[in-house]
């Protein structure tokens, strides 16, 4: 693959390489990451159904919480974070 | 199946799972006969919000304030979690025009019912609740109010009254009421048996006029049906609920002062009412139509909600809906409910709460057990007597079971 | 709001073919997708990472077949991707949620015919640790594979169908370990499937079949049959998975559990309909007793009880790709014929030869589905911990409580335990859930689906008020 074709993302403060055309799912799995998101009861849930049916890659995308990331292209430098589903903060308490 | 009863109370809703615990706790051999499953109809499709501040003065009043103070006890009398928290509502006014009124209608009730209310400005409210639009002018504190699950409450009713020796006949249809030759209530007619009984009550909501018809009766009550949007889990949207004020214009249809709104919103009678839920979600309403029983969700009255939430809370614009759901209220001419003995010996109605019915529930089924057991009532039913309907009989007696 | 002859929901290999024939009988037709490209979960155009290859023989075919079609009508058809519909109305009113990084926009179309093309999930039974971060659907890992994407490096395969062969296949081409392929049918559990096929017109499929166990097996991948995994072991992803043998009914036999090693599980048992959107319009459903699960009736044109409402592909019924290309066609043409657009002669000869080659394609998916279907004795796996419904962490515990306090259906037990009330609202659990209500009890309940109600995908709030139509589409 052309290195042109490669860009950086960001991930919990990590940079990550992904592909032009891959969904930000298919990058951070492609990166060995399996953790997308904590539940109300703080258990770990990753991606399932990889078609965007069962909503659980949903992650927080250049700060806009609930994005179903199997869905969403990763875009140069777009920043995710794993997804506390209990304590999302609000736009404003954001620094 | 059980074939004898001191009283059989049809519908197994909030109201007739409160009525149903109260008469066990007075010590009657109770059945509770539902056509579905428990707390399936109007009690599942509400919001559980315990609100104080959509009365105005009178005994309407008094019957939610003094319903308001079971709560706090009643998760640990039924031993079911019902979910209480007295959070307060947050009610706003949207214009200059609307804050006085307000501010009236707060005294009024400070002096006249001694509630605990609070005139909030628009600084108070961006602080308390950062998310309201911030062109709101003012609004109220309604301290006393609060949230429970209604499902819950209703399954909590009944599983006391159960441990008390109720029997509880869930996906059960009443087909009839069978008075004897005085006209007194004699059985309950059932598609799996009868029941026999000198005493019924009629708890069955927007439902009551068909079991009405049973004896004769013309139950004034109509479906006034309401939709409800749930938004996905995200941010603490509020603290508490949050309710505009002309909501209580649009409930009590009373005149003198009109909002700006569209003639959509105007026609489905959409009022802002906007909620956390327990499970981190939030859900917000309302509207109000005679539309009969269709509780099937339309995009217009949707869409009509989703602008007035967004009026009052821009953000709404951008997080997700993720299901719909409608439900009939029990509406009466008065807005009142209907908590009395009638005519027919024997036969009851505790029915016709609106949209207050999980808020009234515990006092309605208290009432209704002094009331069979002939004891003196803990405020007035005056108001509830089934007398200011009671010249509506049926004409034709048809309805009765034939021998 | 735009006004449409035809509207089709879904671009997989069904939508496309209709929205081709609709297009060449100059239908004014509208193709909604809520992907970034069409083609579908089996047919999307393969991307440049792949290194696995862009599957075989007659897929490969049929991918180029279908594209290249589409690209000859495509200023014909006006297109939707990265497009959810959230509402259907029975008067046929189509709401839908554009979406880009761009942009976000409402669109309203009035059909005057739709086509329902939306697919299928796949098939689960939930079991311990099913939850956890490494275990996929095999429809699901699947997709990140064909893209070149292994997220792991000993995969476990457990399930049914054939998708899981097909999965495995592509697993090992791309080089990946696959630790197990578990499959609780014993080894000749599929010779009715293979002998359906080479009776059924499918010889290209069991050709395709035999190919990929061909290369499986070259790889010595080894094959569990008349086996299942039980539970997957890990605190917050997978580290391991427990195999178990089963008996005939497929019930895991205490005693006979081992380790395997795995930090990717990927489970299934073939594909069910998705139905919310034919059940929202109010078309007329039925529980089929022989394949376990709820379909849309239709008659022979592919028509739902509702005039001018079709259902078409994997949707309908389970069958693949070919037979669901064919009806999309069907259901193209009869809409065609319905608004006067083809002849009764024209619509009729290009239907019956249709119908017949669907004959044997619907036996052969009907037999697949049968041999796929969980058997109950799959159920015994699921403990009181085990989570049933992953978006609100309901446990068949919490079910059983519900049930022994009289919940009798899933729309009451979705009362009492929040079952169903999450996200993907019940397309995982809503099937399972009936058959664990049973377990719970050892009652037989007519089973049922949740009422269908819009919103069927989570959609902005701002869409619903309708306040960012899209520009082009304004009258």
């Amino acid at each position: 693959m052309p290195a042109s074709d490669k860009f950086q993302i960001q991930f919990d403060g990590e940079h990550l390489s992904a592909a032009h055309g891959q969904t930000i799912a298919e990058a951070l799995l492609a990166n060995q990451k399996l953790i997308f998101r904590n539940t109300p009861k703080n258990v770990s849930r990753g991606p399932f159904c990889g078609m965007g049916v069962c909503y659980e890659c949903r992650m927080i995308v250049d700060g806009v919480p609930n994005v179903r990331t199997c869905t969403t292209k990763a875009t140069p430098g777009c920043r995710i974070e794993i997804q506390e589903d209990g304590q999302i903060k609000s736009p404003e308490e954001k620094p | 199946m059980v074939d004898t009863a001191d009283v059989v109370v049809i519908g197994g809703g909030v109201i007739g799972a409160a009525v149903s615990y109260y008469l066990a706790k007075s010590g009657l051999d109770v059945c509770s006969v539902e056509k579905k499953g428990i707390a399936d109809g109007t009690s599942s499709r509400c919001d559980g919000h315990i609100a104080m501040y959509d009365s105005v003065p009178g005994n309407h009043c008094k019957l939610s304030k003094k319903s308001l103070e079971f709560f706090p006890e009643l998760s640990d009398e039924l031993g079911v979690d019902i979910g209480w928290a007295q959070d307060g509502t947050l009610l706003l006014a949207e214009s200059e025009e609307e804050y006085e009124v307000l501010k009236k209608h707060c005294a009024l009730m400070v002096e006249e019912e001694d509630l605990p209310y609070r005139i909030l400005g628009r600084t108070d409210i961006q602080e308390i609740e950062p998310h309201v639009s911030k062109d709101v002018v003012g609004g109220m504190d309604v301290a006393c109010d609060g949230t429970l699950n209604p499902m819950a409450l209703g399954q909590g009713f009944i599983y006391a009254a159960q441990k008390l020796g109720a029997s509880v006949l869930a996906y059960t249809s009443v087909t009839g009421i069978k008075l004897n030759s005085r006209g007194q209530v004699e059985k309950v007619v059932t598609d799996r048996g009868d029941i026999a009984t000198p005493k019924v009550v009629n708890a069955a909501g927007v439902w009551a006029p068909e079991i009405g018809r049973m004896v004769g009766l013309d139950i004034p009550i109509k479906p006034r049906q309401g939709h409800i949007i749930v938004g996905q889990r995200t941010f603490q949207l509020t603290k508490r609920p949050v309710c505009e004020f002309g909501y209580i214009m649009a409930k009590l249809e009373t005149g003198g002062y009109k909002r700006q709104v569209t003639a959509e919103m105007e026609a489905f009678g959409v009022a802002l009412v906007m909620e956390p839920t327990e499970a981190g979600n939030f859900i917000f309403g309302s509207s109000r139509r005679f539309v009969g029983m269709d509780v099937t969700s339309d995009n217009k009255v949707l869409k009509a909600m989703a602008q007035r939430a967004i009026r009052f809370f821009p953000i709404l614009s951008e997080l997700n809906a993720i299901r719909t759901y409608v439900g009939c209220r029990p509406w009466t001419p008065d807005h009142s409910p209907i908590i009395s003995g009638t005519e027919i010996p024997g036969f009851y109605i505790a029915a016709g709460h609106e949209g207050n019915g999980i808020g009234m529930s515990a006092m309605t089924g208290k009432l209704m057990s002094e009331i069979i057991c002939d004891i003196p009532a803990s405020i007035s039913v005056e108001s509830f007597g089934w007398d200011r309907f009671s010249g509506r009989r049926l004409t034709e007696k048809s309805h009765h079971v034939a021998e | 709001m735009r006004k449409a002859d035809l509207v089709i929901i879904g671009g997989g290999p069904a939508g496309m073919s209709a929205a081709v024939e609709g297009a060449l009988l100059n239908l004014d037709v509208v193709l909604i997708e809520d992907c970034s490209e069409l083609g579908g979960k089996v047919l999307k155009k393969a991307s440049l990472l792949l290194k696995a290859g862009e599957g075989e023989g007659s897929e490969d075919m049929a991918r180029q077949g279908l594209h290249s079609a589409f690209t000859g009508i495509a200023d014909k058809v006006t297109l939707f991707c990265n497009s959810d519909v959230w509402s259907v109305s029975s008067e046929k009113i189509v709401e839908l949620y554009f979406h880009s990084p761009s942009q976000n926009s409402a669109v309203t179309v009035q059909a005057e015919k739709i086509i329902i093309a939306n697919g299928a999930v796949d098939r689960i039974v939930p079991f311990p640790g099913w939850h956890l971060p490494g275990v996929f659907t095999i429809g699901g890992l699947n997709t990140f594979v064909k893209r070149g994407v292994v997220p792991g490096y000993n995969v476990v395969v457990s399930g049914t169908g054939p998708l899981q062969v097909a999965l495995v296949y592509y697993l090992v081409n791309a080089g990946v370990k696959v630790s197990a392929v578990v499959d609780p049918n014993s080894m000749f559990g599929m010779a009715p499937t293979g002998w359906n096929l080479l009776t059924g017109g499918g010889i290209d499929k069991f050709i395709m079949g035999m190919k990929y166990l061909f290369n499986i097996r070259k790889k010595s991948v080894p094959f569990y049959y008349s086996h299942i995994v039980t539970e997957v072991v890990g605190n917050d992803r997978v580290e391991g998975a427990v195999v178990s043998k089963v008996d005939s009914q497929w019930k895991p036999i205490e005693g006979t559990e081992r380790e395997v090693k795995a930090d990717i599980v990927a489970t299934g048992y073939n594909l069910l309909p998705i139905t919310e959107v034919a059940r929202l319009i109010g078309c007329s459903t039925c529980y089929n007793e022989e394949l376990g699960h709820l379909l849309v009736e239709h008659n022979d044109t592919m028509e739902t009880s509702v005039e001018g409402v079709f259902v078409v592909g994997d949707g309908a019924a389970i069958k693949g790709f070919q037979a669901a290309a064919d009806e999309g066609v069907i259901a193209a043409v009869e809409a065609a014929r319905q608004l006067g657009k083809i002849s009764d002669q024209m619509a009729k000869e290009r239907i019956t030869p249709l119908q017949r080659k669907l004959l044997g394609a619907r036996r052969i998916g009907t037999a697949m589905c049968k041999s796929a279907r969980p058997r109950p004795g799959l159920l015994k796996m699921v403990t009181s911990e085990t989570v049933v419904c992953r978006c609100e962490e309901v446990t068949y515990g919490d079910i059983k409580s519900a049930t022994e306090n009289g919940a009798r259906d899933i729309n009451d037990l979705k009362r009492r335990t929040r079952l169903g009330m999450g996200n993907c609202q019940g397309t995982f659990c809503g099937q399972v859930a009936n058959e664990l209500m049973w377990k719970a009890t050892g009652k037989a309940w007519s089973r049922s689906g949740f009422t269908a109600r819009q919103p069927i995908r989570p959609v902005p709030i701002g869409i619903i008020a309708g306040d960012n139509s899209h520009p082009e589409l304004e009258d």
